[in-house]
């Protein structure tokens, strides 16, 4: 037996503070409270029961559920889903004044983008009242210190008697709307793949971009108390893909698809790049014949051919010109003219040029959070590649429409293009059990890009067939 | 003819294994008086009884579930056999009583760890129970003194800034009694005022009237195997049961023979103890159990030797001597 008052639970109430809460009661030794929760003493030492992590595994938490009593469902309200808020999460306890005089602390309550209480409506306080220290969410040595009382000043932050009885709370609705909201935003199935902030302390950053995105395309628009940071969004994009089929977890293990080498895939991307390419020349039918102009050096048969024709078909004539220029890698106009087998002897070069450093294109085996079969993998690289690919010909269409603009038209290797908007590819299983796709495409601050994108935004489907093949993405796994 | 006693079914029979209990007149009073002493309010009380009487089974036997039923609303109740140690330590004490309260953490670094546990437990419970009150009812507690009160004290005061009311019942033999004068002769009045302010005497089986109907839970408020509707007597005497044998049926002339075998002026009326009237009983069964006579041939020289060797005369003259109550030694009323 333990001292726990039952029926005390209130709705959304954290696990972390539902611990700190039996500690305080029965203060046990860190021995017996391991063996009661069934974890070593190294994991109860490095609990993180804000994520129900400890360190950087995540812990079966049935014997400590147990333990305090709790239902499945109030253990994962009183818990954040590691593998999409993990950047969110602040270490320091944070709460509200108001709501602790009723020793009450939502899991929320500990998210950066989350600044004041949603049913007091007055600012989180991280630190003691008094002194200002700061007391960490995650399980220390001094393990059996009351972790109510300030280590530094000994004030006590909520009294003995709330904690034996905590009183009925008549709020919580609004912190139920949020975590409703994170928690169908966690729950969607989707691949992320992002570029990493340059940032020495990653926890300051507030990664909500992808939030952002989420509420966008997911239709569900996130309550007003969550600060998400919607500016990145501004005059970009959401475009979907939608193939795959998607298939049960059984099925997706026994994929018996061998990876392919890195040589294949390169391979496979040089073919994917055939393809698009062939596409944008066909997009407007007079491109082929303005991109043979160009390549036949004759600068005013240039202006002489480009005259009467519309200005739009010019800027994609010209940015198809420069998409090829740079990922085929060529040294000058006589490169490019060289016949029918011009494509295939550019294959090195286009694989040199392809791995450009700041290239939008993520390949899934190098970066993301990607839980997904080997075959899975082959399938997503295709979809990497047409991002990357597509993200290359958008910029190039912005360097056309500004040299059109001035009408002087010059040979640029967007190699050297920066990105500046972060990508993210975000994906779930729509009603037929296909697996849709959507890039985001967020704004750069150049206003110039932003227009581009705003005219350029188009619900493609890509042109390229993908492989039939039984394959889906695990998400959060 | 078999005798079911010794028979292999009857091996798990409570009175063969000596894991029964009886609720009789004594018992009941005692539980009364306990359910007026919660009612109102006191913080402590104490109850006394020669050795042998049915203290300890009414204390782990009865009080949970016919206490709870008398008290008005829920109480939470702690029982605890106070094991005496050689030299006093609060922290074994406090270990001890975590243990009877069957607390999952029973160890700690600090006596104030244990104490606030303790506390928050209490608290806990009374909270969880629905009221603001706890009982802890110590067995044993003859051998209790001062510091192990202090612990006590400590605990109450605890429970009372929380709002919480702890009472505590001292249940031993006639030295508990003494506790009171104890503390007064070494000004530990605040600990007489808190734990001895009620006392009451945990009497034995008094008259013939009382022992029928001791015997007659045997013979009727008894079951074994559980729903089988079979008391203790009919199970060991099932066709003389059948043919109108009862065990209450001797209870005039074994009272007799225990006033007979019992001191010849008792102080207090003849007080006999109930592991006696047990033994007598069980001696009773062992002999003369079997499954196929109709009437049991027990005469009185039968229920003379069954009382004798369970040690009555002995007992009663060790009793004889001791002091049976604080009243001959000018104590507090009881």
């Amino acid at each position: 037996m333990i001292a726990l008052p039952k029926k005390a639970v209130r709705p959304y109430e954290s696990l972390l503070f539902l611990t700190w809460r039996f500690l305080s009661l029965n203060r046990p030794e860190l021995s017996a409270f391991s063996a009661s929760v069934n974890l070593s003493l190294y994991d109860s030492l490095h609990l993180d029961l804000i994520c129900g992590r400890a360190g950087a595994r995540s812990i079966e938490l049935t014997s400590l559920r147990r333990l305090l009593g709790l239902t499945k469902l109030q253990l994962r309200q009183g818990t954040l889903d590691w593998s999409t808020l993990r950047k969110q999460v602040l270490f320091d306890f944070r709460y509200c004044l108001q709501c602790l005089e009723y020793g009450y602390h939502a899991a929320i309550f500990q998210l950066s983008t989350i600044k004041t209480c949603p049913e007091h409506h007055s600012e989180l306080a991280t630190g003691c009242p008094n002194c200002g220290r700061c007391t960490s969410t995650i399980m220390t040595r001094d393990f059996s210190a009351d972790a109510f009382t300030c280590r530094r000043c000994g004030k006590v932050m909520v009294d003995l008697g709330v904690l034996i009885d905590p009183p009925a709370i008549s709020f919580g609705a609004e912190v139920r709307i949020i975590a409703n909201w994170y928690r169908w935003a966690s729950d969607l199935p989707r691949s992320e793949s992002h570029l990493l902030a340059d940032s020495k302390d990653e926890r300051q950053d507030v990664h909500s971009g992808e939030w952002a995105a989420l509420e966008l395309v997911g239709g569900r628009r996130a309550p007003d108390s969550v600060g998400l940071d919607r500016k990145a969004l501004v005059g970009g994009s959401v475009r979907y893909v939608r193939c795959g089929i998607r298939t049960t977890s059984e099925s997706r293990r026994s994929i018996g698809g061998q990876s392919h080498s890195r040589a294949e895939r390169e391979m496979r991307g040089f073919f994917l790049y055939g393809l698009y390419t062939r596409h944008i020349e066909k997009q407007i039918p007079q491109t082929r014949k303005l991109i043979r102009v160009l390549l036949q050096d004759r600068g005013n048969r240039w202006a002489s051919s480009i005259n009467g024709v519309k200005l739009e078909t010019i800027i994609h004539a010209f940015a198809v010109f420069l998409f090829r220029y740079t990922l085929e890698g060529w040294g000058g106009l006589r490169d490019g003219y060289r016949g029918k087998h011009a494509l295939a002897s550019s294959q090195t070069r286009f694989v040199e040029a392809f791995h450009l450093k700041n290239s939008r294109c993520l390949h899934p085996c190098e970066q993301g959070d990607l839980h997904c079969s080997e075959a899975e993998r082959d399938w997503l690289f295709d979809h990497f590649v047409m991002e990357g690919l597509r993200g290359l010909f958008e910029e190039a269409t912005s360097r056309a429409r500004e040299m059109a603009k001035t009408g002087c038209y010059f040979l640029v290797d967007l190699s050297q293009w920066e990105s500046r908007a972060l990508p993210y590819t975000l994906g779930k299983f729509n009603a037929k059990s296909e697996l849709e796709f959507w890039s985001v495409s967020f704004a750069s601050d150049q206003e110039l890009y932003r227009s581009d994108l705003q005219e350029m935004s188009l619900p493609i489907s890509l042109p390229v067939i993908f492989r039939k093949e039984r394959l889906s993405v695990e998400i959060n796994a | 003819m078999t005798s079911i006693y010794r028979s292999p079914e009857g091996r798990d029979h409570p009175v063969v294994k000596g894991t029964y209990a009886l609720y009789t007149r004594p018992i009941q009073e005692f539980i009364s008086i306990l359910a007026e002493w919660i009612d109102e309010g006191t913080p402590g009380g104490y109850v006394y009884g020669p050795y042998r009487h049915g203290k300890s089974t009414a204390v782990n036997e009865f009080i949970k579930v016919r206490l709870a039923a008398k008290c008005a609303g829920p109480l939470p109740l702690f029982t605890f056999s106070y094991d005496k140690h050689d030299r006093f330590s609060e922290h074994d004490f406090l270990s001890d009583l975590l243990t009877a309260s069957k607390h999952n953490f029973t160890e700690g670094r600090s006596c104030r760890v244990k104490t606030e546990r303790l506390t928050n437990f209490y608290a806990t419970c009374a909270r969880n129970a629905g009221g603001n009150r706890v009982l802890l009812v110590v067995d044993e507690a003859q051998r209790m003194h001062g510091p192990e009160y202090h612990v006590l004290c400590n605990l109450q005061n605890r429970l009372d800034v929380l709002g919480y009311k702890l009472t505590v019942i001292s249940v031993g033999s006639h030295q508990v009694a003494y506790q009171h004068g104890a503390f007064l002769n070494v000004d530990d009045l605040y600990l007489a005022a808190r734990f001895f302010v009620n006392g009451a005497q945990f009497r034995g089986i008094i008259g013939a009237i009382e022992l029928e109907e001791v015997l007659k839970g045997y013979d009727v408020d008894s079951e074994w195997p559980a729903g089988s509707g079979t008391s203790y007597t009919k199970y060991f005497f099932p066709k003389a049961f059948e043919a109108g044998f009862r065990l209450s049926a001797s209870a005039a002339e074994l009272w007799s023979i225990f006033e007979e075998m019992g001191p010849a002026n008792p102080k207090h009326g003849l007080q006999v103890p109930m592991q006696h009237i047990a033994r007598t009983v069980e001696a009773l069964i062992r002999k003369f159990s079997d499954d196929g006579i109709c009437e049991p041939e027990i005469n009185r020289d039968d229920l003379v030797k069954a009382v004798e060797r369970t040690g009555y005369r002995v007992f009663m003259k060790a009793v004889w001597y001791s002091p049976s109550t604080p009243r001959t030694r000018g104590g507090s009323p009881a």
